[in-house]
């Protein structure tokens, strides 16, 4: 019996334990919380930080630094409504391959979280990262996150992305969103449909906006894109803001406003739009008094395969 | 992508110092491996309980995590393994009770029962001996080591053990493993 097979012999014993469902795990949980929730602080953004979980898939990039966020001086370069539907025109006339259902999506993303005066910072500060997502999900994606420059000493992270059914819908892959509707009305209702999973109960055009944040916190094939922003374009509350970053970026931003925030704060969710060729750069949610969370993916490309040294990291937790 | 799946676990951890309920997100993201492999051990109802009981004692203990480790697994395992040793008596009565019969006795029905004694071939009856046989420290490393797929230097860390003692202890289990392994002839079919 050699040195390999005495361990191999044991992984097999009783390997046909099946792993629990979120039903068996409930109770834990459940306990879990409730201890949590005894320890809890006067809260400052944690209603933001768990809708922005939820919202997901967004969190990408933003350089690092401060955002301004002032109204636009007069006269109004647009409204908001025009500047989606300069948005969803500059959307079909961007080339861009399809990729096959066997291809990866590679992306870069950052992601910032920022507080506000005297508010404590629950990170996760700053987020640069590399994602290669498959394209109907059919094999693991890849997470690589990078120590920031900002912040050398912090570790590096990877991670092989699984995606687990039985944790209920996700985010949907790019195949599912290609495959979606672009008409207006069957649109609206996926986007309101996917939204109720962040904001459930609320009003549809609060759950839309949620569910095309959502949506489009990730690449999405551009027919779909371009028909989110018009959809976007007929919510009531819409307004434009204009956002710069530290890299002198000024891009033009469509915010809506809610009192979705920590105990009925105010909190401004933005998309935030190239100046001149309205291409989306990213977002930012803001509670004024709080802080802010922003967020940008780029450069997407395809590819058909994961990075070599990938084979070496652990697969783990669920999408 | 949840924002959750985008931070290493120590963020998360550090972030459950000021926001203790993003705690939950350390379990949704572990809690389903952690009962997987206790389950193993001791079958799904104490597992139910090492569970609840390790992510309530990790939580407690939040605040001593060291954030220079990213990945939380093999912590929550140290706090699994310590439960687990409540159960000492029960694990190896079961893997006693599968040596004998081909059967663990917390099998639910007689389907699953059937087919677990259709896997007990000769080689896993004498394996399940092995384990029961085995000093509870001694099987604590290996099975992190064969179940949990831990590396030596995270038993180490779930242990809060010298990885020197790693090896010896797993070295000494597997002595014993083997042992019995070499004494089987995988071909035949255990009897007993």
């Amino acid at each position: 019996m050699n040195e390999r097979t005495d361990l191999a012999e044991l992984r097999d014993l009783f390997a046909d334990q099946p792993h629990p469902t979120a039903e068996r795990l409930a109770p834990a949980r459940t306990a879990l919380l409730a201890e949590a929730r005894t320890k809890r602080r006067p809260r400052i953004r944690r209603a933001v930080l768990r809708r922005m979980s939820l919202a997901g898939g967004l969190v990408t990039a933003m350089a690092a630094g401060v955002i301004a966020v002032q109204t636009f001086g007069s006269p109004a370069p647009a409204s908001a409504a025009e500047v989606l539907r300069l948005a969803a025109e500059a959307a079909t006339a961007t080339p861009w391959p399809e990729p096959r259902d066997d291809q990866y999506l590679h992306y870069e993303r950052i992601a910032e979280t920022r507080s506000e005066n005297g508010v404590l910072n629950v990170g996760p500060r700053h987020i640069t990262g590399e994602i290669w997502m498959s394209v109907d999900a059919s094999r693991p994606g890849l997470l690589w996150h990078k120590p920031s420059t900002s912040r050398p000493q912090d570790p590096e992270y990877k991670e092989l992305l699984t995606r687990c059914p039985e944790r209920g819908p996700g985010r949907p892959t790019y195949a599912e969103i290609r495959a979606w509707p672009t008409d207006q009305e069957q649109l609206r209702h996926k986007l309101a449909e996917r939204g109720d999973q962040m904001v459930p109960g609320k009003d549809t055009a609060t759950r839309t906006w949620y569910g095309a944040l959502n949506i489009l916190g990730a690449p999405v094939p551009p027919e779909q894109q371009a028909a989110i922003f018009t959809i976007a374009s007929t919510l009531p509350g819409i307004e434009t803001e204009e956002l710069k970053d530290t890299t002198g970026r000024s891009g033009i931003a469509v915010t809506r406003v809610d009192n979705l925030g920590p105990g009925g704060a105010v909190s401004r969710e933005s998309l935030i739009f190239d100046k001149s060729s309205y291409v989306l750069l990213g977002g930012q949610e803001s509670v004024p008094g709080y802080g802010r969370e922003l967020w940008s993916i780029s450069r997407p490309q395809l590819t058909d395969v994961l990075p070599a040294w990938s084979k070496s990291v652990k697969r783990k937790g669920c999408v | 992508m949840p924002l959750s799946t985008t931070l290493s676990d120590a963020d998360l951890i550090e972030r459950s110092w000021r926001d203790p309920e993003d705690f939950a997100l350390l379990f949704d993201r572990h809690a389903g491996h952690i009962h997987r492999y206790v389950a193993r051990r001791l079958g799904d109802d104490a597992a139910d309980d090492v569970v609840s009981e390790t992510f309530l004692a990790a939580f407690r203990q939040r605040r001593d995590y060291d954030t220079a480790r990213p990945e939380a697994l093999p912590w929550l395992y140290g706090f699994a393994t310590n439960f687990i040793r409540r159960h000492r008596r029960a694990e190896t009565h079961r893997y006693k009770a599968y040596a004998k019969v081909g059967v663990l006795p917390d099998a639910g029905d007689a389907a699953e029962q059937a087919l677990q004694r259709a896997s007990a071939h000769a080689v896993r009856r004498p394996l399940a001996q092995a384990l029961a046989s085995l000093k509870s420290r001694d099987r604590d490393v290996l099975l992190l080591v064969a179940w949990a797929d831990l590396t030596y230097e995270e038993v180490a860390n779930a242990l809060s053990i010298p990885i020197g003692t790693v090896r010896s202890r797993l070295n000494r289990a597997r002595t014993i493993v083997r042992d019995v392994l070499g004494s089987t002839d995988p071909t035949t079919e255990h009897t007993s």
